[in-house]
């Protein structure tokens, strides 16, 4: 996963969010983008096989 | 013994002077509202106080006693809840600005019920870190939640006002919330016991949410017998929460006092052995000595388990509040808005890689709990910091404080497993510090097991601290 550029991301997804961010505001954000990116980077170079499925929570019938 | 002195045993011990007579549930009422009074402009534990109610029910239980009624388990016991949960007639602040312009809360949420079914005397709503997404107990709106040990130290959070009640003799028992460590670090923090169920274990209907697949809720306490007997009081079906299980209870108000013999308990290496400060070392180290651990277990990968909580959390928690985001973002706690709108812009592909990584690491955990019963880890990797603390130097790297504190607890709330945290006092310190007993996925007894030892040897002990300290 090539290194991700926060301020990109912005300058992409945030209209698309609807949300009225203040520009002294975007500084924070992007910090925390950063650090998600590193994360997700770490995530996604571990060797997962195919037939490993999400685990979120939901039972039939509830 | 003064009704006041009674407010310093566990809620136990208070029911069993209740029933034997000693004091009157009035006047522990009262009592506890006068400690209340007296206290909480120091500790900042209580942003609501249910003084009505907790009288009303005072009454209920005296009149039930001299009727000679059949008893609650906890009758007379004063209790609280972190200010997430509903409580009827209360708006449920969840610690933040913007959910204080709801209408109050037409009925209890199932926690708060079945406390107060068990004889519990709420006393209110206790303070909090902003929609639970906070590991300080730092409020933007409310203030900080005060350590009781020494009051210019954080709670930790976010259930920061559940850990100051229980410490600061204002409640023997508090209802918390634990997604990321929201019970366990106040726990270590304020030295109380805390329990975090397996998920799915106790109904989290009428409690605010903050990202579904990791929020639990459970009890701080000042003994491993309270954190039993509410867990048998909370535990149990609720079609009001979806992924509340069905499963049947398992009772541990006796199985608690089994002891220990033949468990198989390990320490938890790798990843729970760095970021520690010397006096987490030193409580592990208490812990271990105690229980004669010579096994050391890995959980691999917790370090990635840790981000992809991580991750989840802020997806999740960005999806609850983006019509507020976009409404109302100025009044959101500066520091729980920017991850909020980060978290509102992750590609799609990292949450799933994080909830795919979710279930390779559940598969990891239960191996090892094939040649383990028991998993011990810090809770925390320092003691309370001051408040307004920014950083903090693990393993000779200066990180943000406030997202590091959980480094220990979001591996193991990842995956849902139980957990009791116990708090110990290594020598010489002022300060507590808690220990994280894990247990294999609904063997909630085996973790008390093992915290009932440690505290049945004087080690581990979550006393209400003088006030003024």
């Amino acid at each position: 996963m090539p290194e991700p550029d926060p301020e990109a991301i912005i300058a992409a997804l945030l209209p698309a969010t609807g949300i009225p961010v203040d520009p002294a505001w975007r500084a924070a954000v992007a910090a925390n983008l950063r650090v998600a990116g590193t994360i997700a980077a770490a995530l996604q170079s571990f060797p997962l096989s195919d037939e490993v499925e999400p685990a979120p929570v939901f039972e039939p019938g509830r | 013994m003064s009704v006041d002195a009674l407010l310093d045993r566990d809620a136990t011990g208070i029911a069993a002077a209740f029933r034997a007579g000693e004091a009157s549930a009035t006047e522990i009422a009262e009592a506890a509202l006068a400690r209340i009074a007296a206290r909480n402009p120091v500790l900042n534990a209580f942003t609501d106080v249910t003084a009505d109610r907790t009288r009303a029910r005072a009454a209920a239980l005296d009149a039930a006693r001299s009727h000679r009624h059949a008893l609650p388990p906890l009758a007379g016991a004063p209790v609280a809840a972190k200010n997430l949960f509903d409580i009827a007639g209360v708006v449920t602040r969840a610690g933040s600005r913007i959910n204080r312009d709801h209408a109050p809360a037409p009925a209890d949420a199932t926690a708060v019920a079945r406390l107060e079914a068990a004889g519990g005397l709420l006393l209110g709503g206790l303070n909090m870190g902003e929609y639970a997404y906070d590991f300080t107990g730092e409020n933007a709106h409310d203030g900080p939640s005060r350590n009781p040990h020494d009051t210019t130290r954080m709670t930790g959070g976010s259930s920061g006002g559940s850990g100051g009640a229980v410490a600061g003799g204002l409640a023997t028992v508090a209802l918390g919330s634990d997604t990321n460590g929201s019970i366990r670090v106040p726990s270590s923090f304020c030295g109380t016991f805390g329990l975090k169920p397996t998920y799915g274990r106790v109904s989290r209907a009428g409690a605010f949410p903050f990202v579904a697949a990791f929020d639990h809720v459970g009890p701080l306490a000042r003994s491993v017998r309270d954190l039993a007997a509410v867990y048998d009081v909370l535990a149990g079906a609720d079609p009001a929460d979806p992924a509340c299980t069905r499963r049947a209870t398992e009772p541990v108000g006796q199985s608690f006092e089994a002891g220990i013999a033949g468990l198989r308990i390990a320490r938890l290496g790798g990843w729970f052995a760095r970021n520690l400060l010397p006096e987490s070392s030193a409580a592990m180290e208490i812990v271990c000595t105690a229980l004669h651990v010579q096994r050391e277990a890995v959980l691999p990968e917790a370090e990635r388990a840790r981000g992809a909580a991580f991750l989840i959390t802020m997806a999740e928690a960005a999806e609850l509040h983006l019509p507020r985001l976009r409404t109302r973002p100025g009044d959101f706690d500066p520091a729980v808005r920017d991850r909020l709108i980060a978290g509102a812009l992750l590609p799609a592909a990292w949450v799933q890689s994080a909830q795919r990584f979710r279930r390779w690491f559940a598969a990891r955990a239960a191996e090892v709990f094939r040649d383990h019963d028991v998993l011990l880890a810090p809770a925390t990797p320092m003691h309370a910091p001051r408040l307004g603390t920014q950083s903090v130097t693990l393993d000779g790297v200066e990180l943000p404080l406030r997202a590091n504190i959980g480094v220990h607890t979001q591996p193991i709330s990842f995956i849902g497993l139980p957990v009791v945290a116990v708090p110990v006092w290594p020598s010489g310190a002022a300060l507590p510090l808690a220990v994280q007993v894990i247990a294999p996925a609904w063997r909630e007894d085996l973790a008390l097991r093992v915290a009932r030892v440690l505290e049945r040897e004087g080690l581990a002990r979550a006393p209400v601290a003088p006030f003024g300290a």
